[in-house]
C-alpha cells in the first residue's frame, strides 16, 4: 500500500492554486507557468484543494485563508497530512499577521501577502521544491 | 455624492458593503480585494508611509471578512490566525 505521496514516480512540476478570487487564481497561473511549471490546478475553495491533491499528487501548494466551504486554515494540516513532501504556502491578504509557530504548527512552509513582490513567492517556491 | 479620500478602494468597498445580492456581493467583494491587493503593492514602496491608510485598508479587510460570514456564510477564520487590532 502505497501512500499518494509515494505513489509520485514522476517529477512534473504541478502546482495547486486555492483561492476564492478567480483574479488571482489567474495571475498566480500566468506566474507559475512562466516559470516553467507544467501545470496549474485551480481550487476555490479548502474542500475541493483537499480533492484535487488527492488526484492530482501536487509538487507545490498555494493556499489562500479565507475562503468559502473550508478555510486554509482548516485546509493546511488535512493537505500536509495527505501530501507530507508537498510545501504548501499561504498566500493571503492576512498572511502578515500569522506567527512563524502558526505556521509550523498548520504545516505551511511559508507565508507571503497578497501584496508582496510575486517574484519573491517564486523565488520561496522553487526553493521548497528543489529540497 | 460620497467622495471618498482613497476611491481607488474606498469605492469599491462601498459598493460592497451595500449589496446584499449574494452573487452580486461576491462579485464585489472580489473587486474590492483586487483595489485592496493593488493599493497593498502600490504602498509596499513607501517605506512605512501612509501609516493612516494602512489601518483602513486593515479594516476594510475585516469588515469584508465579516461580510463574507454574515451574507455569504464563509467559514469563520480564528481570530488568532488574523489581524484582530
Amino acid at each position: 500500500m502505497h501512500t499518494a505521496a509515494q505513489q509520485k514516480s514522476v517529477p512534473a512540476r504541478t502546482v495547486l492554486l486555492v483561492d476564492d478570487n478567480s483574479f488571482v487564481r489567474a495571475s498566480l497561473r500566468d506566474l507559475f507557468l512562466s516559470a516553467g511549471f507544467k501545470m496549474c490546478i485551480e481550487a476555490e475553495n479548502g474542500f475541493k484543494a483537499i480533492e484535487l491533491a488527492q488526484a492530482h499528487i501536487p509538487d507545490l501548494i498555494i493556499l489562500d485563508v479565507v475562503m468559502p466551504v473550508m478555510t486554509g486554515i482548516d485546509a493546511a494540516p488535512q493537505l500536509k497530512a495527505l501530501l507530507p513532501d508537498t510545501p504548501i504556502i499561504i498566500f493571503s491578504l492576512h498572511a502578515a499577521f500569522m506567527k512563524q509557530e502558526q505556521l509550523t504548527e498548520l504545516g505551511v512552509a511559508a507565508a507571503f501577502m497578497k501584496g508582496d513582490p510575486l517574484d519573491k513567492l517564486l523565488e520561496k517556491a522553487n526553493e521548497l521544491i528543489s529540497k | 455624492m460620497t467622495d471618498f479620500k482613497y476611491p481607488s478602494w474606498q469605492k469599491p468597498y462601498q459598493e460592497a458593503l451595500i449589496e446584499f445580492e449574494p452573487e452580486l456581493l461576491q462579485e464585489k467583494i472580489e473587486a474590492t480585494e483586487n483595489a485592496i491587493l493593488l493599493r497593498f503593492q502600490e504602498l509596499a514602496g513607501t517605506n512605512g508611509q501612509a501609516h493612516g491608510e494602512r489601518l483602513a485598508l486593515n479594516n476594510a479587510l475585516r469588515a469584508l471578512r465579516a461580510l463574507q460570514v454574515d451574507r455569504l456564510h464563509y467559514p469563520k477564520v480564528p481570530d488568532e490566525y488574523l489581524n484582530t487590532q
